[in-house]
């Protein structure tokens, strides 16, 4: 086996050989993949687990599972980064669902969401005032994990369309057309709650 | 990037965000995280100046245990033969001779039917039977008694004269069928002076 203590390669650059070195036997050199990742994965992970114990263990998951798919990466396809990021992804939804939580999902009637006009949403999402902020928050709550994930992609993470779409293994078209319909569900949610604490 | 690729600021959205996911963006893995991910990685064994160590000896104790196992079979397979009780052989013996002395009183052309006969019963006989065969079944050996042996041999006498005349009379019928002027010959001998229905008949006979 060859030293560790070769030159190393750095940068996402040398990313891909690296990778090529670990697939050829170096299985050490995955180290560094892991060192530089960890953080990245494990932060994206407890955005759907909250807790740091089951996050860490679903990082964990992640990066093994990287590495047993580490030969069908292809680097033309897309950045390491967002490979890992959607096993990331896939490995969350894996663990919430063996866990069997019960989520507070509101599934709000077809009808009602139809209502509300366009302009009202763009209202209510905009408003910074701590009350609707506050409501906000809870409403993200509400929501499934996967579109809880598309949500953090797109505004927090400020991912294009393209990439959310390579992480999610959706399509282009089906991702806007579901972020509207998000934030549909956001306005409604708010509506309900703001409903809910006036009686 | 397009940031806004869906023309909408939603601000009060992306602070609520912020928000929820403040607690997991100073989530940082823990001291041994690597550690115990590297544990988990199965670590390929690529040591060979160890492995030229116990490559020879263990290459020559395979190929010892290969040896053992070929010469295991292959004196199994010498034991799992059956070797034939040394009573019938001896009375197989006994036949070989009875035939010669078949030969001597048949007629000079059943040489061929008993010769033929003669390369199957040396087959079932081996003259020098192995010592272990002998020595497997010891014990049948004196339970034949010299009278016995005698009556046996007699009775499988009578038989192969019987199956000699036999064989003979139907080669001989079928030489003359054959041949037509054998046939000829045959017929002027058993009945010089007879039509042909009688030496048809004579023929059946014979």
């Amino acid at each position: 086996m060859k030293q560790e203590s070769d030159t190393p390669p750095q940068g996402a650059r040398d990313e891909a050989q690296l990778i090529r070195r670990i697939l050829d036997g170096e299985t050490a050199l995955f180290r560094r993949l892991a060192d530089r990742y960890a953080g990245q994965v494990l932060r994206m992970v407890a955005r759907l687990i909250p807790s740091q114990e089951e996050a860490e263990e679903a990082a964990q998951d992640t990066l093994l599972e990287a590495y047993r798919s580490l030969g069908r990466y292809d680097e033309r396809q897309g950045s390491f980064q967002t490979w890992l990021m959607s096993i990331a992804y896939h490995v969350s939804l894996k663990h919430l669902r063996r866990q069997q939580r019960e989520l507070p999902i509101i599934e709000p009637d077809a009808l009602w969401m139809e209502n509300i006009p366009d302009e009202e949403t763009d209202i209510l999402l905009d408003d910074t005032s701590e009350s609707r902020v506050a409501l906000l928050e809870r409403a993200v709550g509400m929501l499934k994990p996967e579109d809880r994930m598309l949500l953090n992609l797109y505004y927090f993470d400020n991912h294009p369309i393209r990439e959310i779409s390579a992480i999610m293994e959706r399509e282009e078209s089906y991702l806007r057309s579901r972020l509207q319909w998000i934030r549909k569900k956001l306005a409604v949610i708010i509506k309900t709650l703001e409903d809910n604490e006036e009686r | 990037m397009k940031k806004d690729e869906l023309k909408y600021k939603d601000r009060g959205l992306r602070r609520a965000l912020q928000r929820r996911n403040e607690a997991a963006g100073r989530m940082t893995p823990s001291a041994d995280f690597t550690d115990r991910l590297m544990q988990r990685i199965p670590q390929p064994e690529k040591k060979p100046v160890r492995r030229r160590l116990w490559f020879y000896p263990a290459t020559a104790v395979a190929a010892g245990v290969l040896l053992l196992v070929s010469l295991h079979f292959k004196y199994n397979k010498v034991e799992t033969v059956e070797p034939l009780p040394p009573a019938v052989i001896a009375l197989v013996e006994e036949v070989r001779d009875t035939i010669a002395l078949v030969q001597d009183s048949c007629l000079a052309r059943n040489d061929t039917s008993v010769l033929r006969e003669s390369p199957v019963l040396a087959q079932q006989s081996p003259r020098k039977p192995s010592r272990k065969s002998l020595r497997k079944e010891p014990a049948q050996e004196p339970e034949i008694s010299a009278d016995s042996l005698a009556r046996l041999t007699a009775a499988i006498e009578e038989e192969l004269n019987q199956v000699a005349d036999e064989t003979y009379m139907r080669q001989m019928e079928v030489l003359i069928n054959s041949d037509p002027q054998l046939r000829m010959i045959v017929n002027e001998i058993i009945n010089p002076e007879g039509d042909d229905e009688q030496i048809a008949y004579n023929i059946k006979m014979i």
